[in-house]
């Protein structure tokens, strides 16, 4: 029960934020080097299985939930 | 209470999310949203027949001299090199496929521990490799599907994992909507702290996560996502040992202090439920500078709930070279199952001196520079058990 009310709190506030639209024209500083999200592939890869294999809470970055050794 | 906590922190971060929101409605463009999407896993758009090589070279380093710190029982001294590499090709407007293959070279003062046995006489190190092939389709101009196949092996280890995704991107709203399963099917050659090897067990992963990726205003973007992940099997770290102390017994030379006691294996519950939420905004400051908040709350039904926070600062200098300044900081409280110290007649059923398992916090301070097809960054963890940790990487990438 709880974790249905914490999910519905989740999605119900995120959806809230899709509110508003920002026009295409508006966009481009959100192509810049400096706002690209994403690290470098191969930097995800030793990062997830560092945090993965040291930390008890790790997995849930994404794709890291289990597999690997984690004999870090 | 944990699950209420985690439900407000989601709240939280969205409710922020939207006092960012200020730019009015209309409009449209999904030029920009997939490509931005990070954890959260919606699909990045390259161009046809673009192929890329991106290779790094990664060099983890803990130094815990006799077992000074975290377990004392155990020298946790670990040295990891890690060579990975990508290769990835978009083949036609609707289909591309990446594949990565990692290798890990692991020297450790507990593989050389196992060397006092005779049953592993001669082992000094281990070796891991990862191969994975992953595949997008984009299925519509909105909706794009991924799947992944992977294996993992080392000595006394093998995994199959197995993946899929899917991501719709919402023009109008300026975001997008992913959704992730993944699998894993683990096989373990238990070789215990004391050189014996048991029969091969077998450990099964599930992992679900939903994300959300949103433009907010024309300098602000961000994601939130949650997973949520079920374990089941082996889930013990194989020559993990406790150690029950007898101030009458002899000293015990197998001990990292020469204590007096003995070891018992580490026995851990044979499930595992997890739930983490995670979530960032990034926020451009002038043309070349941005700065990001990032938080992540955990919780699972083996005791352990951590949270952490990660400012970031990212600057674009005039040269093209790209810095990435962070600091992150995590704490988490200890497994049921944790116990710095075991005395009496008998141990608990369950029972763990695992460092990783225990309660601990942690501050890393990360730099990453990226110049042309070079990147290279170094993190260091200081962590409030002392097992510190230092992580250097340099990476390569070109187009093909």
């Amino acid at each position: 029960m709880r974790i249905k009310t914490a999910f519905l709190l989740l999605f119900a506030a995120v959806g809230a934020t899709g509110c508003n639209t920002v026009e295409f024209y508006e966009k481009g500083a959100l192509t810049t080097p400096v706002m690209a999200l994403d690290m470098p592939g191969t930097l995800a890869v030793s990062e997830q299985k560092i945090f993965y294999s040291t930390e008890g809470a790790a997995g849930g970055l994404g794709s890291t939930a289990g597999g690997g050794c984690g004999c870090y | 209470m944990k699950l209420r906590t985690l439900g407000l922190t989601a709240a939280l971060l969205a409710f922020t999310a939207s006092a960012f929101a200020q730019v009015p409605d209309g409009g449209s463009g999904d030029e920009v949203g997939p490509a931005m999407s990070g954890q959260t896993g919606a699909t990045a758009h390259t161009k046809v027949g673009s192929t890329t090589l991106s290779t790094r070279l990664g060099i983890f380093d803990r130094s815990d001299s006799g077992g000074a710190s975290g377990n004392p029982f155990l020298d946790e001294s670990l040295t990891v090199i890690e060579p990975v590499m990508i290769f990835d090709h978009q083949v036609t407007k609707d289909f591309g496929y990446d594949v990565k293959l990692s290798y890990d070279w692991v020297s450790s003062a507990s593989i050389e521990r196992l060397n006092k046995f005779d049953a592993q006489s001669g082992a000094s190190g281990d070796n891991y490799i990862g191969l994975d092939a992953g595949f997008r389709h984009q299925v519509t101009s909105a909706d794009n599907v991924s799947w992944h196949v992977g294996l993992a092996s080392e000595y006394d280890y093998f995994s199959l994992g197995l993946g899929s995704g899917w991501s719709h991107t919402f023009a109008e709203k300026d975001a997008v909507f992913s959704a992730n399963l993944n699998g894993f099917y683990d096989l373990v050659k238990p070789i215990r702290f004391d050189g014996t090897q048991d029969s091969t067990e077998s450990r099964r992963s599930l992992a679900g996560t939903l994300g959300w990726y949103q433009v907010l205003t024309p300098k602000t973007h961000g994601e939130l996502g949650v997973t949520y992940s079920l374990q089941s099997g082996f889930l013990e770290t194989a020559y993990n040992a406790v150690v029950l102390e007898d101030p009458t017994a002899p000293p015990n030379p197998n001990l990292a202090n020469n204590a007096k006691g003995t070891e018992f294996s580490e026995v851990l519950p044979g499930t595992r439920n997890r739930v983490a939420v995670f979530g960032r905004l990034r926020q451009q400051l002038g043309e070349h500078d941005a700065i990001e908040l990032g938080s992540r709350v955990y919780s699972d039904d083996w005791g352990i709930g951590s949270y952490d926070v990660t400012p970031r600062y990212l600057h674009e200098f005039d040269s093209g070279l790209l810095l990435d300044v962070r600091y992150r900081f995590y704490t988490q409280t200890a497994a049921d199952a944790w116990s710095d110290h075991f005395t009496g007649a008998a141990l608990p059923a369950e029972r763990t001196q695992d460092s990783d398992l225990g309660k601990f916090d942690s501050s890393l301070f990360g730099a990453h520079f990226t110049w042309e097809k070079w990147d290279a960054g170094l993190n260091v963890l200081n962590r409030s058990d002392g097992l510190d940790h230092v992580f250097l990487s340099l990476g390569w990438t070109t187009s093909l």
